[in-house]
């Protein structure tokens, strides 16, 4: 619990800003933020930064990171197959002559979930007020940065070594393994496929570069400009 | 009772297993290929951006989006079958 003077006598209590609950997901973290920033909102002056203690920092670092790979790791394993589709190995809607719809759509479909998550985060902006506030949000995004930058790097190494390893020779034999359980199937057509579904793996590594840098850029140019905007109203009021 | 009532369930007892099989390819060559695909994806893909942005409701737009991607690609799978 706090107490802070705002202005002139009355003396504003702040329950509860000293136990702040340790956020488990992005939700409950946007949740702490919403909250601590709408009593913020209103305090003529700011808080001491120790009242996030490095615990805390940590906490709202560690959701971010978590679910920057998360998303990051959805949109990895979706990339192959939009470009599947581009390089019409991959049937759209049972087909693969695409229509501008069926490539536009594909292409949404492939950024969905980080062009979804990137504009719910770049919501928070309305948060970005306070001392703790503006530091749950600095530290969420920080770790959230880190886990997108992560997830690029694994991605990197692990479709460039896919696409290294499958060689005919590899793909012969890992099909030859699965024909002595299904001797009746035939196979050529799944050998020719994958050969072929190969080199959609070098470009998906640098589209997922690009998607991943969109998840950054977004949030990031949001809060700067409501930290100049916040900071030029200021500027007035005080005039 | 009880096994009257599953007798009762059961499709095969209504209709032969010729006329089964062609309405389960037409109901698949609707739902999971063309424009039955199209449209069934892309309402549940703008549904799933309604539930993230008007709702705040984070599983509604992953599961969302999971079942247009389903109905997204799903029908060059399920070509080879039906």
């Amino acid at each position: 619990m706090a107490a802070e003077k705002s202005g002139g006598n009355d003396t504003v209590v702040m329950a509860g800003m000293g136990d702040f609950q340790k956020p488990l997901n992005l939700l409950q973290a946007i949740e702490e933020i919403q909250h601590v920033s709408a009593m913020e909102i209103n305090m003529d002056q700011p808080l001491d930064k120790n009242f996030l203690a490095l615990k805390q920092r940590i906490d709202f670092m560690a959701v971010g990171f978590k679910n920057g790979m998360l998303n990051g790791f959805i949109t990895a394993l979706l990339t192959p197959l939009a470009l599947g589709v581009f390089d019409k190995i991959i049937p759209f809607f049972g087909d693969i002559h695409l229509t501008l719809f069926d490539k536009v759509y594909a292409f949404l479909l492939a950024i969905g979930f980080s062009l979804g998550f990137a504009i719910f985060l770049s919501s928070l902006h309305k948060c970005y007020v306070g001392t703790i506030s503006k530091g749950m949000i600095r530290n969420l995004f920080g770790g959230m940065f880190t886990g997108i930058t992560l997830k690029v790097f694994i991605v990197f190494l692990l479709y460039n070594w896919i696409f290294i390893e499958l060689t005919p020779g590899h793909v012969y034999s890992m099909l030859m393994f699965f024909h002595k359980y299904l001797p009746n199937v035939n196979l050529v057509p799944v050998y020719n496929w994958i050969l072929e579904f190969k080199y959609v793996l070098p470009e998906s590594v640098v589209f997922i570069a690009l998607t991943s840098m969109l998840m950054i850029v977004m949030p990031l140019i949001t809060l700067i400009v409501t930290s100049i905007h916040n900071r030029v109203r200021k500027e007035k009021s005080l005039d | 009772m009880f096994f009257s009532f599953l007798g009762f369930l059961d499709p095969l007892s209504h209709m032969s297993a010729g006329h089964y099989a062609t309405f389960l390819s037409v109901l698949f060559a609707t739902m999971f290929k063309g424009i039955g695909a199209k449209v069934l994806s892309v309402s549940f893909f703008a549904f799933a951006f309604w539930m993230l942005f008007r709702r705040e409701n984070v599983q509604a737009f992953v599961s969302f989006l999971l079942i247009s991607l389903f109905f997204a690609y799903s029908g060059g799978l399920l070509g080879s079958v039906f």
